[in-house]
């Protein structure tokens, strides 16, 4: 569907989601050459987004698939449904059990989870693989089978084949590290804070009514913020919140009161938040300078 | 063009990047799929061949010396300060892509640039303030003049000629001004400066490396990259923004140890069987017990002390260290942690609840720990047995950090042999290379016989195993 860095970029852009060149090209490339994306940020900067924004853009389904600690095989490939085997063979009566082993071991008698759902659709799917620095390393190993044919193994069924390759797509917040193995398998990517043009262009796509001036101020706002040392630095997401908060409340401008009273939305943490109170004065000074 | 990049995957191994066959074919294959312009050559390079964010910065630079020196430098640095300069500094060629060489891109007027009066200084703080990009450069350039012909004593020592570029541009004297002038202006300005001051420096390195490799070719370039390899370098020898690296590499580690815990206990689980909850699980499948429920067992948790040596020589690695001691504290509840340079004190409480930068902080400030300012490792270890014996018990495990250059005091063996005979096990980690071990004042080899394991850890690849056999 895709044939060109510039299609991609058009059409993720259909979908609210503005991708820069660099984006863009290691999409396509992911695309073209059917590896898995491996995406990498601080979180809040469009890591999950832009897996939604892909799905829709080659109209087809996301099938997400959300790691924890503890996440294991049953969980996210599948798992036998043993309470509905077991009334089946309660209920066959005298069937002989040849006849009932071929029957409970069938496509009827097991749940599919995400992995295993991504490989059987009849569509190429978008597979969203969150957080994945959250699971454990043996997922990790496990996945690699999955990842690199594209197949997985199930004992009683064999070799599951994927009908059509999905699109793969990892996302991890740095957690921990990936082991060799798994990142020489995918196409790497990772997104950074944006720039202070992109992030305008952001808020003007995604936030409705939202006043041009207000805006500016906005995101320049943010950007100070980032360079400060904080805990967590706001991300785009937040700036998005902050935003539409601000229209919500019908302010045109930012002023201390406003900014003191929404704060908290911004700034998750209450160290960052007083740190910031104390120099507001200072930093509104300049932005609503330079604005005019 | 292939050769150019298999000769790129070469240095990256070098530098400590690990690029397997696989990466390189993959690169190849995707540099076939799309338009050849800087940007997606660039983009499709470190997509396929490098899978780790901290190593951006290694291919980057040699992405510039090999390929396209003049790409960062209009791209994708200006863009991420483009909104720092200001429209009335002329045309703004950062948004597309710019032909040809950087040379001809002139970004400030006529009017400014080599020809500015005043001393060095005034223009190091003139250049500062109005962040432009070509006066920048200029100011490096002029630097690099400065330096004379590139000799082989340059690239012995860079530091010393990155020095030697900074009197002559009087660097610190602008700085000084800077900082002077800094209440006046407001916070957002100042951060700006700051931003450009390091921008500056990072414009400055980069110009004498590549004239470095320019000159010396193969060698300067093997040299840099030893640079930046993170795993081999000596904790010493880090700049600050390897320092920085560093800590997040730290806390991934100490992150890294705990799951390590938790995925024991999860393997241990297999074993006795608990009847009860077999039995209560079982209803769900009409009476049958398909998952047999086991007993949890409860997993022994490591009760750890460190002692840590935090004199000028070693403070680096000490520092490293109580870093790592920090993450794990927030994950396993018996760390007790001590600093010394001649006397000893316990600082486990400055860690509760604290971020760790703050903690450190309070570390040094709060912690009594030196009343000469050189190191005296028997009278901290004879405190440390009066003061805090009972933290050392048959389940601790104790981990002394120091280089043991005792100045010529007493060793106080004893009381080292007394926490070796009640501690499950004690390690030393010495943050000196092993061939200057027991010169000098270095009385480490009189302390190995007390301790079950001496080891050698000054870079991050050495602290990395060594953890691994601790825990």
């Amino acid at each position: 569907m895709f044939n060109s860095t510039q299609d991609v970029k058009q059409a993720l852009l259909a979908q609210k989601y503005i991708a820069n060149r660099k984006l863009a090209t290691v999409v396509y490339l992911a695309y073209k050459l059917r590896k898995p994306l491996l995406i990498e940020g601080p979180a809040g900067v469009g890591k999950t987004e832009l897996a939604k924004a892909l799905a829709q853009a080659l109209e087809t389904d996301l099938i997400r698939l959300q790691c924890y600690e503890g996440l294991d095989e049953a969980k996210a490939l599948f798992e036998w449904n043993y309470q509905k085997q077991l009334l089946r063979i309660q209920s066959s009566g005298g069937r002989t059990w040849e006849d009932t082993k071929a029957d409970i071991f069938t496509e009827e008698f097991y749940l599919a989870r995400p992995l295993l759902k991504a490989l059987k659709a009849e569509e190429k799917v978008v597979l969203l693989v969150d957080e994945l620095d959250k699971s454990d390393e043996e997922f990790e190993s496990f996945l690699l089978e999955a990842l690199s044919d594209y197949q997985v193994s199930i004992p009683e069924l064999g070799t599951v084949k994927a009908t059509s390759i999905p699109v793969v797509i990892l996302t991890s917040n740095n957690y921990r590290e990936f082991s060799d193995a798994l990142k020489r398998r995918c196409i790497h990517l990772y997104i950074d804070y944006p720039s202070y043009e992109r992030e305008l262009e952001i808020v003007r796509l995604k936030v409705e009514g939202i006043q041009e001036a207000l805006a500016g101020q906005v995101v320049k706002f943010v950007q100070a913020l980032r360079k400060m040392v904080l805990k967590k630095a706001p991300s785009i997401s937040e700036t998005l919140d902050w935003a539409r908060t601000l229209v919500l409340l019908g302010s045109e401008g930012l002023d201390e009161e406003v900014v003191a009273d929404t704060l908290s939305v911004i700034l998750k943490y209450q160290q960052d938040i007083a740190k910031v109170e104390e120099r507001l004065g200072g930093f509104l000074a300049s932005i609503i300078s330079e604005g005019n | 063009m292939e050769k150019q990049i298999l000769y790129l995957v070469q240095q990256l191994r070098k530098a400590g990047v690990r690029v397997t066959l696989a990466e390189t074919l993959d690169s190849l294959e995707a540099l076939r799929l799309v338009e050849w312009d800087r940007d997606s050559f660039y983009a499709t390079l470190q997509a396929t061949l490098v899978k780790n964010q901290r190593d951006y910065r290694v291919f980057d630079k040699l992405f510039g010396l090999i390929f396209d020196p003049d790409y960062f430098l209009h791209r994708d640095k200006t863009a991420k300060f483009r909104h720092l300069l200001k429209p009335k500094e002329g045309p703004d060629c950062q948004g597309e892509p710019c032909d040809g060489s950087g040379e001809g891109k002139s970004m400030g007027g006529p009017q400014q640039g080599q020809g500015r009066p005043g001393t060095p200084a005034q223009r190091f703080v003139q250049v500062i303030k109005m962040g432009n990009q070509q006066e920048m450069m200029d100011l490096i350039r002029e630097g690099l003049a400065g330096l004379g012909t590139l000799t082989e004593k340059h690239l012995e020592d860079r530091e010393d000629a990155l020095r030697r570029i900074k009197v002559f541009l009087e660097w610190k004297t602008g700085e000084l001004h800077l900082e002077k002038q800094a209440g006046e202006v407001d916070e957002e300005t100042f951060l700006d400066w700051q931003a450009r001051l390091a921008q500056l420096e990072q414009l400055l390195v980069d110009a004498l490396e590549a004239a470095l490799v320019a000159e010396f070719k193969e060698r300067a370039l093997e040299d840099i990259l030893e640079r930046h390899n993170l795993n081999q370098m000596d904790f010493y020898q880090l700049s600050q923004e390897q320092v920085v690296e560093m800590k997040r590499i730290i806390t991934r580690l100490a992150h890294k140890l705990a799951t390590r815990v938790s995925r024991r206990m999860v393997r241990a689980k297999g074993g006795k069987m608990d009847i009860q909850r077999t039995m209560r699980k079982s209803m769900a499948s009409g009476g049958i017990p398909i998952n047999p429920a086991y007993r949890t067992r409860k997993p022994t948790k490591p009760q750890l002390v460190v002692l840590c040596d935090i004199s000028g020589s070693v403070k680096v690695f000490s520092e490293f260290m109580l870093q790592l001691v920090y993450s794990m504290q927030q994950k396993f509840a018996h760390v007790r942690s001590f600093v010394f340079v001649d006397t000893v004190d316990e600082i486990t409480v400055y860690f509760h609840n604290r971020e760790v930068a703050e903690a450190m902080a309070e570390v040094y400030n709060r912690a009594i720990f030196s009343q000469t300012g050189f190191s005296d490792y028997g009278k901290s270890i004879l405190e440390f047995r009066q003061r805090y014996g009972n933290s050392v018990n048959g389940k601790t495990t104790v981990i002394i950090l120091g280089d043991g250059r005792n100045n010529y005091r007493r060793p106080e063996l004893e009381h080292l042999q007394w926490i070796k005979d009640n501690a499950k096990k004690v390690f030393w980690l010495n943050p000196e290379p092993q061939e200057r071990w027991n010169k000098e004042d270095s009385i480490i080899g009189l302390y190995q016989t007390m301790v079950d394991r001496l080891l050698e850890c000054r870079n991050m690849g050495q602290l990395e195993r060594v953890v691994r056999q601790i825990f």
